[in-house]
């Protein structure tokens, strides 16, 4: 009997050290029946995609506290690009200037969700995307 | 073949992670053709030692991988990790962390970490950790370590499953007489109390080690060692790792080894057995009209659920 289940790598790229939205995030996708991996702070881009190859995800979360980070949220969309995994829903969450979320859909994220966001509508996104 | 299953068959035998990545993934989905998929590759294994760690949540199992596995790829090898967590009975998901206590191995060459949720076994390790095992075993690394959570079944899984079993535990979380009676004492080929910098270590220690010395019988070649460690601050790592070497050497020497392949030869089996059984008659009865009749029959207790199981399985016992 084929079980499938939706796998989600959640990730904090760059330095600054809390990641309690990210672990929000990661706490209600589990209770939404995915399978999470949560890798913990200050991963360099590189790390994060070595990790979603070898945990085959379906999704990558990342988490940033400022804007900053957004060339790092570049990265990993680059390299993604560069090993062909583009198929990987991308996604990302933070407090993210106008101007920069633009940059980075065009740069391959699915979906940049504002700090507000429910964590339920972020559950709706990915079921929607990889299932649907 | 299917031409999915052939594409990765051959990328395991190149060496391709991504390869093997999706190969893990269909085998623990159970996905079509996972068992053409585990017979193509079972030529291509080379056995290597796996290595188990077990215990209690948030004893130190990942930080001691994390040294582990950091040594032996210094040395040259191909290592592969599989850190186990329990699936959530309620919502069928779970939470994979052990990759936060392995930041030294984050992106590193010559490790694959996987986590895997626990999914169908109750509590016990994933029915497809045989399977991951002998992928990794096809993709030719140098060692395997597994790491379980150590709660009911999955201890005595983690024995057929590994060469050599190290048993972590701390101070002041229970870990004292009953926790150890209740089959920790036989599951161990190393024990490792952690988190040394705590008040109790040295009386938990005390303690493991009269009990494992009155329970080793006269003219025992193994008397599983206690090492007690800091392994956040790398105390005491390098003993386990010289443990874990002593102790297959041991297994290299007797009829040991032989024991183990057949307990996990044994283990695969069972676990396929069962998954046909649930393929070829659990799934379509489930939901079918004799199973509606059956559950009428039974809640209006008329017959039993032992009288339906023999109706719908027909057959001497
Ligand atoms: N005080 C102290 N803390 C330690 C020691 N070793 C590990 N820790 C801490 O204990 C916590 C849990 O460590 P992990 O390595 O994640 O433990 P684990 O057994 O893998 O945990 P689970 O996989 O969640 O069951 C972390 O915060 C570690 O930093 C130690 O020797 N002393
Ligand atoms: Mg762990």
């Amino acid at each position: 009997m084929a079980e499938n289940r939706i796998r989600v790598l959640i990730a904090k790229p760059g330095l600054d050290g809390h990641d309690r939205g990210a672990k929000v995030v990661a706490q209600a996708l589990r209770d939404a029946g995915m399978e999470v991996i949560y890798t913990g702070l200050r991963r360099t881009p590189e790390q994060i995609v070595s990790a979603a190859i070898q945990e085959d995800v379906q999704v990558i979360g990342l988490s940033s506290l400022s804007g900053a980070h957004n060339h790092l949220f570049q990265k990993v969309a680059g390299l993604l690009e560069e090993k062909g995994y583009t198929d990987i829903l991308l996604i990302g969450g933070g407090i993210i200037p106008d101007k920069d979320r633009k940059k980075l859909e065009e740069m391959g994220f699915d979906c940049i969700f504002s700090p507000g966001t429910s964590t339920s509508k972020i559950v709706e996104f990915i079921q929607d995307r990889v299932n649907g | 073949m299917v031409k999915k299953v052939a594409e990765l068959v051959q990328g395991i035998g190149e060496g391709k992670e991504g390869a093997l990545a999706r190969a893990l993934t269909l085998v623990e989905n159970r996905g079509s053709g996972y068992r053409e998929l585990l017979d193509e590759i079972f030529p291509l294994i080379t056995p290597c030692p796996i290595w188990g760690l077990t215990g209690a949540p948030g004893v130190g199992k990942s930080t001691i991988t994390n040294f582990l596995a950091g040594e032996l790829v210094e040395k040259g090898e191909k290592i592969a990790i599989i850190a186990v967590d329990p699936t959530s009975p309620f919502s069928g998901g779970a939470l994979l962390g052990d990759r936060v206590r392995m930041m030294d191995l984050a992106g590193k060459p010559g490790v694959f970490i996987r986590s895997m949720a626990s999914r169908g076994a109750l509590g016990g390790l994933s029915p497809a950790i045989m399977d991951a095992i002998a992928l990794f075993q096809a993709f030719q690394v140098d060692r395997i370590i597994v790491e379980t959570v150590g709660v009911g079944q999955s201890e005595t899984d983690i024995v057929a499953l590994a060469d050599s079993v190290t048993v972590v535990m701390m101070p002041g979380t229970g870990d004292d007489v009953q926790t150890i009676k209740a089959g920790l004492l036989e599951i161990g080929d190393i024990f490792a109390v952690n988190k040394a910098d705590l008040e109790g270590a040295e009386t938990l220690a005390g303690l493991l080690q009269s009990m494992i010395s009155s329970r080793t019988e006269e003219g025992q070649s193994h008397q599983p060692p206690v090492l007690k460690m800091i392994a956040s601050q790398g105390n005491q790592l390098e003993q386990l790792l010289q443990e874990f070497f002593h102790h297959q050497e041991y297994l290299n020497r007797g009829e040991l080894k032989e024991k183990k392949e057949r307990m996990r030869g044994e283990m695969a089996l069972k676990m396929h057995l069962q998954a046909r059984f649930q393929d070829l008659f659990l799934g379509p009865l489930l939901g079918s009209e004799e199973w509606e009749q059956a559950l009428k029959s039974i809640t209006g207790r008329e017959k039993s659920p032992a009288y339906w199981a023999e109706k719908m399985i027909p057959g001497r016992d």
